[in-house]
Order: structure tokens, then C-alpha cells, then sequence
């Protein structure tokens, strides 16, 4: 287990390295900085003093030096915009992208296997044709579409939650239930697939022979063995949701990580993009690192 | 008799405490949340809209209605040379951090918004290239130079917020120190930004005992922030919200047109630029793109600017005309087909992408090979700026002027020595040559001025085809009164928005 925990720090740490490089040079690569921070108004001479007070008319390797060595002391210098250290930003936006990860992760988690194994246990039934339907469709449906017809309908139309924002839980109740659709959708797919599998082999027929209840069944022993397909597709749905919720975020005002990255992103405030990327990496990195440590849990081959 | 006595008693309690207790909490909810609270960027739009009169207050301000300059930290002006003006600076006026206010704090504030370092948007907007230098003659009288002369000074300095004199020189800040009536108490990254009232303004105060701005940035949800009573007043919408209850249309200093690239053919032909300006179906586009919000355009710049010349009439819908021109200069030897693009972005205008493919499919229909390219800020922005040979077109581009004066686009648009100018040659000299003599001149000379010049570019060069004069929308919810003015699309004076009772 040991060993696999080192390969996959080493690949990762590999990984993010290939990333700082890349988003440090691409992002220098979509424009002037000066250009898109001063107004139109703004003489050329203007725009050149604001790149050279900004470093940014330095060679780019100059730069990149510059870059590296503040990253070792995790400084990624201050927001063009906003004028405050971008990692400072960074962090106070990440919790609240956070806290939606986790109950994004959690309600999906628990709708993806209960419906999933429901449908699977009566193949071809109402119920299993019902929730193949719903999961399919919660699965295809574009967030941003979901998102404002749940609010015209729950919060303008119906009045049971406020329209976005933050501050009680009801402000939670729609983005958290629009995040959750699609993963809990692919997971009811993917759930039932795989028990499917697991309910029709041998020993589970063995099982039933020496009748042990269906619920004990179900949930224990088939949903073990099923459940390692199941922990890939909440780990990739989960890891993408990490990575902020851009869409939800903006339409729910949501102040979390991934409205943040865009808004930095326009504004070419490359400080703030790279403390994001960086931060984000970290975190799917050890999303990634749990979801191994729970194949070894779950499967004892894994771990060799 | 005593249960009437009783029930009218407690009838008056009950109004008398609710109009006591009326919540007086104003939330506004914008497009946009401030980068930044910085008042020598007051000017820009997401600031502005917090800071500008509310927070930070210039020495002067423009009256949106009537254009006129009027005192505010300033109680009168006059101009001693044609490079220095002396202010008379009111007296009585603290910072809300107590500071008071005076010749010298002033003086400060105008070396910190003009220093380089900061890169201050109130300076880079409204002075261009034009420097100033600050000097106290007494306790309440300074003197501002310019290094050229500036008729229009007093108007640009409205957009120079006074700033505490403890506020750091050299760095900018987002703790805003100003003599406005409301100060921030709270910023909540992302979340929301708090004002309340300033006890020691100098003027009269504005109803709201609590103004809270909230950040989205889908229209639909601001929009409906207001029927659901989440927010009182939404700014920044679409055309496609001005039918909606609540929703109030008005003008602002804005101008949609299509700049021609004049460098390269077919566009560097006079008969070729006409036709665009006849074929063009301006009513039928407002309708259909805008919901019928905005008036058909003639010249850059809006009414209630000065230098808008009214003899100037929208060109009409003629694509007879257009057709005969286009043949004309075809028969001329001038390459009519050759591929021309309308370049545009999706955040500069409501709908940019869809007026370009119907602005396209009418030049098409005169027999010219228009096509659409949308475009990323970063690289829209160059072209704005340097528009190279090989890339002949139009820019679809909304142009503003805040500052109420047509030197603001003169300058910045159609003087050659601005990069955006697409005029050259024999043409440009003259244009060149009127800026600067209507830059120069006052009063109503100087409006006739600029009237003449908004003549001989839009009907004698043609180097736009204008579109539309922009209407904005805002809503205003049933708890408060609010008219919006030309100016209130970039800035809300919270002072100006009573309750209803």
C-alpha cells in the first residue's frame, strides 16, 4: 500500500510540476495585460509603463524565474485586480467550493447506490425503467439549463428558496441540488450496471440459497463487490466539481473558486489564476490519493 | 365607545412604530462585484457604481441633466491662465476617517491619482495624455495646471475622488477613505458590500440607513431578484428585461456603430463606406435584437453631449441606393467583393453576436462578402488599437462618452495621433486640424465647433456607420423610488433613491 501511495505522490507531484509550467506560459500567450486593464483611453505609453511597473516587459523567462522562485515560497505576488495576495483569494474562495464538493459528493453518493441497487434487484421492473429514465436524463441535462429553471420555478414561481447568494442553508438548497443531478445520475448508471454483474454470479445465488436477508444482501456483500466502478465515477465527478462549479457558481452567485478562476481569467490577473491552478491541482491530487487509499480498502488486490 | 378609542390608539401606535421602524435597507444587486474600492479609480464601471458620489466625491460634478459643471468639494472656479484654474474649496468637510478636509488634502489627492505607480483609471480616463500638477495657494483655494490648455478642466476633475490624507500614497488600497455620505463598513469578497451613512457629511444624507450591494452576474437572476423582493434595484440589464415589470429603459452616452477599416479596400472607398451607412435597416435591427430599446444613430456621440449636432439625421433605410453606390464603385474598379469581416465580442454589447450576423446578411444583400469573426477580449482590444491592412472590415463597437463632452471622442477616437483613428491622409489633417480648435474654445463656440466636426465625420468622411444611440435598462422594486439618468449605468447616487411609504 505504501509503495503505491509513493508511486502515485511521485507521479503527481510530476504532474502538477507540467502544469505550472504549462498555465504559467499559456496564460502570457492570451494577451496584454496593460491593454485589458486600462481603459481604451489609454496611450501606448501608458500601457508600457504599466507593463514594466508590473514586470510584465521583462523576457518571459526572466519572468518564469521570477515565477518559480516566489512558488517555493507560495507566494504568487498580488492581484492585478483586486489588489490583495492572490493566494489570500484563493483560499478564502476555496471553502465555499468546498462545501458544495462535499454535499455534491455525499447526496450523489447516496442516490447513485440506493437507486442503483434498487434497480438492479428487479431488473426490467417499473421502478428499475423509472430510474433509468430520471438517471439518464439528470446525467444529460446541461447545469446551466437546470439551474435557471430551478430558480424560475423554486424561487420565483414557488417561493421555497431564495434565487442565489449564501448566508442560511436554504441558500444551499439549489446549487447543491443542481450539482448533484449529474453525478448521482451517471452513478445510478454505473451502480446498477455493476450489480447487475455482482447479483447474477454464483455466489450471490449461493447467498440467497442460505437465505440471508435481501437488504443485508444487497448493500453488504453485492454492493462491495460493485462498489469499485461506483468510487472511479464519484472520483472523476467529484475532482470536476473541485475544480469549481463554474456555472452554478456564476449563476447562483456562489462565491467559491471556480467564479473566482473565470473572473481572473478575463482579466488576465495571471497571479490569481496561477495560486488557483495551483491550489485546485493540490486538491484533486489528494481527492485522487484518498480514491486509491478506498480501491486498496475495497480491494485487497489493489494494494499489491 | 372605549373599544373605538382603544382601536384607534392602537392603530396609531401600530402606524406611527412601522413608519418609525421602516426598513430603510436599500440593495442594490449589480452585474458585477468591484475588483477593487479604489476612489482614484472611482471612474471605472464596477467601482464606480459603489464609490462614485456615494463614497468618493470630486471637487465638481456634472449635472447628467442639463451637462452643466456644478460645485461640490469645490464652491467656485475660475481660470487665471489658459493652463491653470484656481478652485475655492469648501469649507466644513471631514474624511470619514476625520480627517478634514482642505486645500492641502486636496492637493494630495491629485498627486496620488496622477502618480504613475498606481495606474489610477479617473486619471487615465478622463485626462488621456493631458498631466496636472496641484497647488494650495491658501487653507482652502488651490490652483491646478495642466500642460495644455483644457476649456473643460473643471468637468474632467469630476471624476478625481478626494481621498484621507492617511490613505498610503504610493499603493493603492481597498479601504476607501472619502468625504461622500455613505463609507463602506463591510466587504464580503464575492458575497456582498456594505455602506452605511457618514454621521458628519457636510450635505444633505440619503434615506438609506443601509445600502447593500449584491454581486450576480446573470441578468435573469438580477432580474428576478426584484420580483421576489431580494433586491430593490437591479442594474445593468439586457433590452430583453425593458418589458418586464419593474424595468425602466433610459438613454445613456453610448453609441453602437461599425468602424470602418479605411486602410484597405473596399472600405477605402467614400461610395462604399455610403452604401454600408443607406443599407443598413437601423429600426428593424433595434427591434429585432433590442426588443425596440435605443433610437437610430447618425453621429458618435448622444444628445446630451456636448458638441451633438441635431441637424444630423439618422441615415435612411435605402438599399436602392446602397445597390447603385456599390455598382458605382464597382464600376469604378474598386473590389467590392472582397471578403470583409465584422469583428465584434460578446461582452461588449447586449447581443453582439446576433446584430453582427443580421448587419452582415444586409451588407450580403447589396452584393458585398461580409462575413462575422467574434473574438476574445485580449485580441479585440488590439484590433481596436492597430488595425492591420490584411484584415479588412468593420469593428462593431459601442462607444461611450461619460464624460459629456465631445473632446472625450474626438480625442481618443478620431484625432490621428490616437491609435484608434482610422482617418488618414488629407482627411485626417482636417480632422485633426478641427479637434484642436474646437478642443480649444469655449462655450457655445466651442459646441459649434464640435458640431461641425461631428458633421464632417459621420456625413463627409463617413468613417462609421452608426447604428443605434443605447438605451440601458434598470428595475426598480416596489420598496423605492428611483429615475434613472444618463449616467446611471455606471453610476447609482444612492442619495438620489427615496422609500416609498
Amino acid at each position: 500500500m505504501l509503495a503505491l501511495l509513493y508511486r502515485r505522490t511521485v507521479e503527481s507531484v510530476f504532474s502538477l510540476a507540467c502544469l505550472i509550467v504549462a498555465v504559467f506560459f499559456v496564460s502570457r500567450l492570451t494577451g496584454d495585460p496593460g491593454k485589458l486593464y486600462l481603459p481604451l483611453t489609454a496611450t501606448d505609453e501608458m500601457i508600457a509603463d504599466f507593463n514594466r511597473l508590473h514586470g510584465f516587459d521583462q523576457p518571459i523567462w526572466v519572468q518564469f524565474v521570477k515565477f518559480l522562485g516566489d512558488l517555493a515560497r507560495f507566494d504568487f505576488g498580488i492581484s492585478l485586480r483586486q489588489q490583495e495576495p492572490a493566494i489570500d483569494l484563493v483560499v478564502q474562495a476555496y471553502p465555499s467550493t468546498l462545501f458544495l464538493v462535499a454535499l455534491v459528493a455525499m447526496f450523489s453518493l447516496l442516490i447513485g447506490v440506493v437507486l442503483g441497487c434498487l434497480a438492479a434487484f428487479k431488473p426490467r421492473s417499473i421502478f428499475d425503467r423509472g430510474a433509468s429514465i430520471l438517471s439518464i436524463s439528470a446525467a444529460s441535462m446541461p447545469d446551466f439549463w437546470v439551474a435557471l429553471m430551478a430558480i424560475l420555478i423554486f424561487a420565483v414561481t414557488l417561493q421555497w428558496v431564495p434565487t442565489s447568494g449564501t448566508g442560511t442553508w436554504l441558500h444551499a438548497v439549489l446549487p447543491v441540488a443542481v450539482l448533484t443531478l449529474r453525478p448521482s445520475g451517471s452513478l445510478v448508471q454505473v451502480v446498477r450496471g455493476s450489480m447487475l454483474e455482482v447479483l447474477n454470479s454464483t455466489y450471490m445465488e449461493a447467498a440467497r440459497g442460505r437465505g440471508i436477508p435481501v437488504m443485508r444482501l444487497l448493500f453488504l456483500h453485492a454492493l462491495r463487490n460493485a462498489a469499485l466502478p461506483a468510487l472511479t465515477v464519484i472520483g472523476v465527478q467529484t475532482a470536476s466539481t473541485l475544480n469549481g462549479a463554474v456555472v452554478v457558481e456564476t449563476i447562483f452567485g456562489w462565491p467559491g473558486i471556480g467564479r473566482l478562476m473565470i473572473n481572473a481569467i478575463n482579466n488576465r490577473d495571471f497571479a490569481v489564476v496561477q495560486a488557483a491552478v495551483v491550489v485546485i491541482a493540490i486538491a484533486i491530487f489528494l481527492l485522487n490519493l484518498i480514491v486509491d487509499l478506498l480501491y486498496g480498502v475495497i480491494d485487497p488486490r489493489v494494494r499489491t | 365607545m372605549k373599544g373605538y378609542l382603544v382601536f384607534v390608539v392602537t392603530l396609531a401606535l401600530v402606524s406611527v412604530s412601522s413608519a418609525y421602524g421602516q426598513d430603510r435597507n436599500l440593495r442594490i444587486v449589480v452585474p458585477q462585484e468591484p475588483p477593487e474600492l479604489e476612489i482614484c479609480s472611482m471612474g471605472s464601471s464596477a467601482p464606480a457604481r459603489v464609490l462614485f458620489g456615494n463614497v468618493g466625491e470630486g471637487l465638481t460634478q456634472r449635472d447628467p441633466v442639463s451637462g452643466a459643471v456644478l460645485p461640490l468639494l469645490a464652491l467656485e472656479w475660475k481660470q487665471t491662465s489658459p493652463t491653470s484654474w484656481v478652485f475655492k474649496l469648501r469649507e466644513g468637510v471631514t474624511f470619514h476617517d476625520g480627517s478634514p478636509f482642505n486645500a492641502e488634502t486636496a492637493v494630495t489627492s491629485f498627486v496620488r491619482t496622477f502618480k504613475k505607480e498606481l495606474s489610477c483609471a479617473s486619471a487615465t480616463q478622463a485626462f488621456g495624455s493631458l498631466g496636472v500638477s496641484a497647488k494650495a495657494l491658501g487653507p482652502y483655494e488651490i490652483e491646478l495646471t495642466t500642460t495644455q490648455p483644457d476649456p473643460i478642466l473643471p468637468l474632467r476633475i469630476s471624476f478625481v475622488g478626494m481621498t484621507g490624507p492617511k490613505t498610503d500614497p504610493n499603493s493603492r488600497t481597498n479601504q476607501p477613505v472619502g468625504t461622500g455620505p455613505y463609507q463602506v463598513t463591510k466587504w464580503q469578497r464575492g458575497t456582498d458590500l456594505v455602506l452605511q451613512p457618514f454621521k458628519n457629511y457636510w450635505g444633505k444624507s440619503g434615506a438609506a440607513d443601509r445600502v447593500t450591494y449584491i454581486f450576480r452576474s446573470e441578468d435573469l437572476v438580477r432580474a428576478e431578484m426584484i420580483g421576489t423582493g431580494e433586491a430593490d434595484i437591479a442594474v445593468g440589464l439586457p433590452a430583453e428585461f425593458a418589458k418586464m415589470k419593474y424595468a425602466v429603459s433610459y438613454p445613456v452616452p453610448e453609441t453602437t456603430g461599425l468602424r470602418f477599416h479605411m486602410q484597405s479596400p473596399p472600405f477605402n472607398d467614400r461610395r462604399v463606406r455610403e452604401a454600408v451607412v443607406y443599407a443598413l435597416d437601423r429600426e428593424g435591427l433595434i427591434a429585432a435584437i433590442w426588443n425596440g430599446v435605443g433610437k437610430s444613430a447618425g453621429q458618435p456621440i448622444t444628445e446630451d453631449v456636448l458638441g451633438f449636432n441635431p441637424d444630423i439625421k439618422p441615415a435612411p433605410y435605402d438599399p436602392k441606393r446602397a445597390k447603385q453606390l456599390i455598382a458605382e464603385a464597382k464600376a469604378a474598379g474598386v473590389a467590392v467583393n472582397t471578403p470583409s469581416k465584422i469583428f465584434t465580442r460578446l461582452d461588449v454589447l447586449d447581443n453582439a453576436d446576433l446584430l453582427a450576423q443580421a448587419i452582415a446578411q444586409q451588407l450580403n444583400d447589396i452584393g458585398m462578402n461580409v462575413s462575422v469573426e467574434v473574438m476574445e477580449a485580449a485580441p479585440w482590444i488590439d484590433l481596436l488599437r492597430i488595425h492591420p491592412k490584411d484584415r479588412p472590415g468593420f469593428l462593431l463597437e459601442p462607444h461611450n462618452n461619460l464624460l459629456g463632452d465631445a473632446s472625450w471622442t474626438a480625442n481618443s477616437k478620431y484625432h490621428s495621433k490616437a491609435g484608434r483613428s482610422q482617418n488618414r491622409g488629407e482627411t485626417a489633417a482636417v480632422a485633426d486640424a478641427m479637434i484642436e480648435k474646437a478642443g480649444a474654445a469655449t462655450g457655445e463656440e466651442r459646441r459649434r465647433l464640435y458640431r461641425e466636426l461631428m458633421t464632417y465625420l459621420s456625413q463627409e468622411v463617413m468613417t462609421d456607420a452608426f447604428i443605434a444611440y443605447t438605451n440601458a435598462v434598470l428595475l426598480v422594486g416596489p420598496k423605492v423610488s428611483y429615475t434613472p439618468n444618463t449616467m446611471s449605468n455606471d453610476i447609482v447616487r444612492v442619495s438620489e433613491v427615496t422609500f416609498r411609504k
